[in-house]
């Protein structure tokens, strides 16, 4: 048990969420953001695909609830090393189940699919000129 | 933990808990302060001891004091009763949409049956100015109600002016004092307010106790809302708790005595805490009013993050935040959303507010816990990174 409200595993995801950040510019992730109304939840997820379709690596932001930080933590450490084509069948209801989100937390499933598939369909990856200045 | 939530309550301080276990058990006075014999005189002495003591911390006279259970009952018979027994003069309330929802509750259910609330415009910081009031009072208007000290921001009243504008316009003037008590100094008859309420435990004194100012002079009337024993003149029914009241007026005159001292070292501990905050934070609201705060509370809302991940992270520092949650959803506030905040930062807002025993070292634990947090916090934000590039 921990001290707060949250289940063990979402609160460990949100308390120490590997695999937070963005990727070089000149490594040419491919990223994929979803985003509630409003843009008070937003959930990004970046891709380095190799040539042969695996996931070579992911990184994730996100601004939103322990649940949306602790879903996009598990994403990336779940979709690294899988093959991309395999991704696309990732389902928000597997999500869900893995990390036993309330109905009301739902949503933070849904929007880790469409950020996954939009980063899915980037192609080519995006070009250094796009991306936000290094911090 | 670091508890910095004495605003929501505070421990019960050794002396009054002292105090009070001395009302309750066979060597003290336990017995019924109604009862006609000499242990139940001796218990009716300690209370009426303590409502003159009372009333002379609050500058009223013993007269004017209805002991209840709390601030929330107090403010619920200055509305609900002093409502029922001036519905002649007309049906109309004026009050802002800053009050404590045991304002705000009350006044709805007038609402409900057939009252009109006149909702009264705050400036930017909270505020209610006497203009504002004059403006909406009307021919028809029984009552106004205005807090002292809000219990999220802590921006203080004018009371004295409110006062003045309902007393030409012949409207009575209830005031929330439940975050004021042991914190201002208090001028009930002087200030010509009708009736104001206190509660004990935000001062070191028990949950479950407070009062009601109610004038005699000129007489304020309120019909009751607990009827049976006729005890407080019939119009609060129930045996006198004594060891309640005495913790309450014990409370309030420890409170008293230090008031001016504690009063500078909260001062300190805000200018400290709010320093180390926006020296090491850039976008941090201030919500409060510089001119005119209780320095007990400091309210500040921070862009760029989550509220809920905020409140989440925050997991070993206890402070109210600007959402009030209930078991299945949270409103983010009601007071700072009414003083122009969006939702999404009302949420993402911080209530600190402090006691007498509250530390230094206290405050700069939790400034770092803060600072920490809502950089983490913003460090995993997309867009705050965007909008930092």
């Amino acid at each position: 048990m921990n001290a707060s409200v949250y289940p063990d595993k979402i609160w460990r995801l949100f308390r120490e969420p590997r695999r937070s950040g963005c990727f070089e510019p000149e490594q040419k992730a491919s990223r994929g953001r979803a985003q509630t109304p409003a843009s008070h939840a937003v959930l990004q997820l970046e891709l380095l695909v190799a040539e042969d379709g695996r996931i070579d690596d992911a990184l994730f932001q996100a601004l939103g609830c322990p649940y949306l930080i602790a879903t996009g933590a598990w994403l990336c450490a779940y979709v690294t090393g899988r093959r991309r084509d395999a991704m696309r069948e990732l389902e928000s209801r597997m999500i869900t189940e893995q990390l036993e989100l309330p109905a009301v937390k739902r949503y933070c499933a849904v929007m880790a699919v469409d950020a996954l598939n939009q980063a899915l369909d980037v192609k080519p990856a995006i070009e250094p000129a796009d991306e936000p200045a290094a911090k | 933990m670091i508890y910095l939530d004495h605003a929501a309550t505070t421990p019960v301080r050794e002396d009054v808990a002292q105090a009070m276990v001395l009302c309750m058990t066979e060597q003290g006075h336990f017995a019924n302060p109604g009862s006609d014999h000499v242990p139940g005189r001796q218990a009716a002495r300690i209370v009426e001891q303590a409502r003159e003591r009372f009333a002379a911390l609050i500058g009223a006279k013993a007269e004017d004091i209805i002991f209840t259970s709390g601030a929330t009952e107090a403010n619920n018979m200055a509305l609900l009763g002093g409502a029922a027994f001036y519905a002649n003069k007309g049906k109309r309330i004026a009050l802002a949409k800053t009050e404590h929802k045991s304002v705000l509750d009350p006044c709805r259910q007038l609402a409900s049956r057939g009252w009109s609330l006149d909702w009264l415009e705050t400036d930017g910081q909270g505020l209610i100015a006497p203009d504002t009031l004059n403006a909406a009072l009307r021919d028809d208007t029984c009552l106004a109600t205005c807090m002292l000290v809000n219990n999220e921001t802590g921006v203080v009243h004018n009371i004295p002016a409110l006062a003045r504008v309902c007393a030409e316009k012949q409207v009575l003037l209830h005031v929330d004092a439940a975050q004021a008590l042991g914190k201002l100094p208090l001028e009930a008859r002087r200030w010509d307010v009708a009736m104001m309420s206190f509660s004990a435990h935000k001062l070191g004194g028990p949950k479950g106790v407070g009062a009601l100012y109610l004038r005699r002079k000129p007489p304020v009337k309120v019909q009751p809302l607990i009827y049976g024993g006729g005890q407080e003149r019939g119009l609060r029914s129930g045996t006198l708790p004594v060891h309640q009241v005495v913790g309450l007026v014990r409370a309030a005159e420890l409170a008293e005595a230090e008031r001016e001292q504690v009063f500078r070292h909260f001062g300190r501990l805000r200018r400290r805490l709010l320093d180390q905050i926006v020296t090491a934070l850039p976008q941090v609201e201030v919500n409060g009013a510089d001119s005119a705060q209780s320095p007990h509370i400091l309210n500040l809302s921070f862009h760029g993050v989550d509220g809920e991940a905020l409140r989440a992270d925050l997991v070993d520092l206890a402070v109210s935040s600007g959402s009030a949650c209930t078991s299945d959803h949270a409103e983010s506030s009601y007071v700072l959303r009414a003083l122009g905040r969006k939702d999404s930062l009302a949420d993402a807002s911080l209530r600190f507010s402090f006691a007498a025993q509250t530390s230094a070292e206290q405050v700069d634990q939790a400034a770092q816990r803060v600072i920490a947090s809502v950089r983490r916090l913003r460090e995993l934000s997309p867009l705050w990174q965007e909008q930092a590039a």
